[in-house]
């Protein structure tokens, strides 16, 4: 498994796709953030605060799309012949690859969540709005940002080895988060359960942000963590089971 | 096996000894065992019932018309498509059972790489999921000819070039047993040369090597022992000696059309 864990770090490493990834949606929501926290006007109902730590949120979209990169790019370039070869037990293969993921997405969702919270806190501060977040509240935010950037790169993984061909699993990915979770709010009843155990409600729940309005009924940051965990484990077991009874023939 | 003769046991040409000892067989029994595989993608019947043994120490070239099950066997025998039906063993093992697959079998199929990565970098990748030291990627590209193209990204390279790194990758582990699926794809005519040079020598240091080919000329010049497939099925295998000495003048070439041209098919 260590020698897997390090061909891992040393593929993600070597690929310029991911590090151009990283940088632009890093770029996206610094450029994002702070206009937002200078502009922002109080609602009634909502924090400001939280409102703009939300953007980066972003950086679980992006998460969720290089885990499903990272799987998908092997059968697109037909690369997981040579990984299949090397590696005959799938299941290690995949796990490697979500392992790396996840370390990768925890520290790029700590380094995007610390550098919003770190402009848009003084920026609204100096604007004497009134944030609302104490010190150990920024560090959650923080915490829980790089722990929901981790998970969805988890997520992404095993769907990317159920989904093998990258245009319909990101699109598929996509769909789930922008249009099918959204959508499914709406009925009643049904709703309140998609906002808490959805994709989106989670994100929310365990970065501590929320697009939501603050009616919404989302988990605890700790339960909503746990839930994107027992998925990226289902999306794990799943991926790899396909994985393992699927021929390779590209 | 109806049709198939053996290359081992008391033929008429016998066996080549390895060279050297650099490499002596692991086992006494042959490199590549393959009894009875079938596979059927769908409704298509792509292996029918295909068998045969690969000798440590010669080159055996793997022949069919296209579509005859050539690409789908190899891959069955690397673990990488689940057979239906019928066994292949590496060195007296399932690809999946080897202890340390990279050191025992290099293959080469669609000489694929990542194309944003390097050929180096390429190799250091395989060798780390190989647990093998990243030490060898300069020797190995000094091998196969891309020395000079070593720091240039995979997605420059020409087909002729990235068979080479392919080549390389299948090196990587210093293998006994090598399984190459058409390797001489996109070789310019140095190219092949060079590629018939490399598969006398790491035949001669006693590795076995599984080649496929399409180009006849070619494969008569380089192998030692011919299986035939048609139509996913065996339909000869032997010395390749053995089969010119049949006729005074024959040619591998009217040997296989023989084999493979009649609608009835197999040899009478």
């Amino acid at each position: 498994m260590t020698r897997l864990l390090r061909a891992e770090a040393l593929r993600l490493r070597t690929a310029r796709s991911y590090w151009l990834l990283a940088a632009g949606a890093f770029a996206l929501i610094v450029g994002w953030v702070a206009p937002t926290a200078a502009a922002t006007s109080l609602t009634p109902g909502t924090s400001p605060a939280r409102a703009t730590l939300a953007i980066a949120g972003l950086a679980q979209t992006v998460a969720l799309i290089a885990g499903v990169l990272s799987v998908t790019g092997e059968f697109r370039h037909k690369t997981i012949t040579s990984a299949a070869l090397i590696t005959p037990r799938r299941t290690p293969l995949l796990a490697a690859k979500l392992v790396t993921l996840a370390a990768a997405g925890l520290v790029f969702g700590l380094a995007v969540t610390g550098t919003a919270t770190a402009i848009a806190l003084p920026l609204l501060a100096a604007r004497h709005i009134l944030t609302g977040i104490s010190g150990t509240q920024a560090a959650a935010i923080i915490a829980g940002g790089g722990i929901a950037t981790a998970l969805f790169a988890a997520i992404g993984v095993g769907f990317g080895a159920i989904i093998r061909n990258q245009t319909g699993a990101i699109i598929a990915a996509l769909a789930v988060l922008y249009v099918a979770e959204p959508l499914l709010g709406y009925i009643p009843h049904l709703g309140t359960a998609v906002q808490q155990y959805g994709l989106g409600g989670l994100a929310a729940a365990t970065t501590h942000t929320t697009g939501f309005p603050a009616s919404a009924h989302l988990l605890g940051q700790p339960a909503a963590a746990l839930v994107l965990a027992g998925y990226a484990t289902i999306a794990l077991l799943t991926g790899a089971a396909l994985l393992k009874r699927r021929d390779i023939t590209t | 096996m109806t049709a198939t003769s053996s290359t081992q046991g008391s033929g008429p040409v016998a066996r080549h000894a390895p060279a050297a000892g650099r490499r002596p067989p692991a086992t006494a029994g042959p490199a590549i065992q393959v009894a009875g595989l079938r596979k059927k993608f769908g409704r298509m019947v792509a292996v029918d019932d295909v068998s045969f043994t690969v000798s440590y120490g010669r080159i055996t070239g793997f022949l069919g018309p296209n579509g005859a099950g050539k690409t789908t066997t190899l891959r069955m025998i690397l673990g990488l498509i689940q057979p239906d039906a019928g066994t292949a063993a590496i060195a007296g093992k399932r690809y999946a059972n080897l202890a340390s697959p990279a050191q025992t079998v290099g293959a080469l199929l669609d000489a694929a790489a990542h194309p944003g990565r390097t050929g180096q970098g390429h190799l250091r990748v395989l060798a780390a999921a190989a647990g093998l030291p990243s030490s060898r990627d300069a020797q190995l590209l000094e091998r196969v000819g891309l020395a000079d193209a070593a720091r240039r990204r995979v997605g420059g390279y020409s087909l002729g070039m990235r068979q080479r790194l392919g080549l390389a990758a299948a090196l990587l582990g210093d293998p006994a047993v090598l399984i190459l699926d058409e390797p001489a794809n996109g070789l310019d005519p140095q190219g092949i040369r060079w590629l018939r040079d490399l598969l006398r020598s790491l035949a001669a240091e006693g590795r076995a090597v599984l080649v496929s080919s399409h180009i006849l000329a070619e494969a008569a010049q380089t192998v030692d022992d011919i299986v035939v497939i048609s139509r996913g099925q065996t339909i000869a295998q032997a010395p390749l000696t053995e089969l010119l000495a049949t006729r005074p003048g024959v040619t591998l070439e009217d040997i296989y059309l023989e084999l493979t041209g009649t609608p009835e098919g197999g040899p009478s």
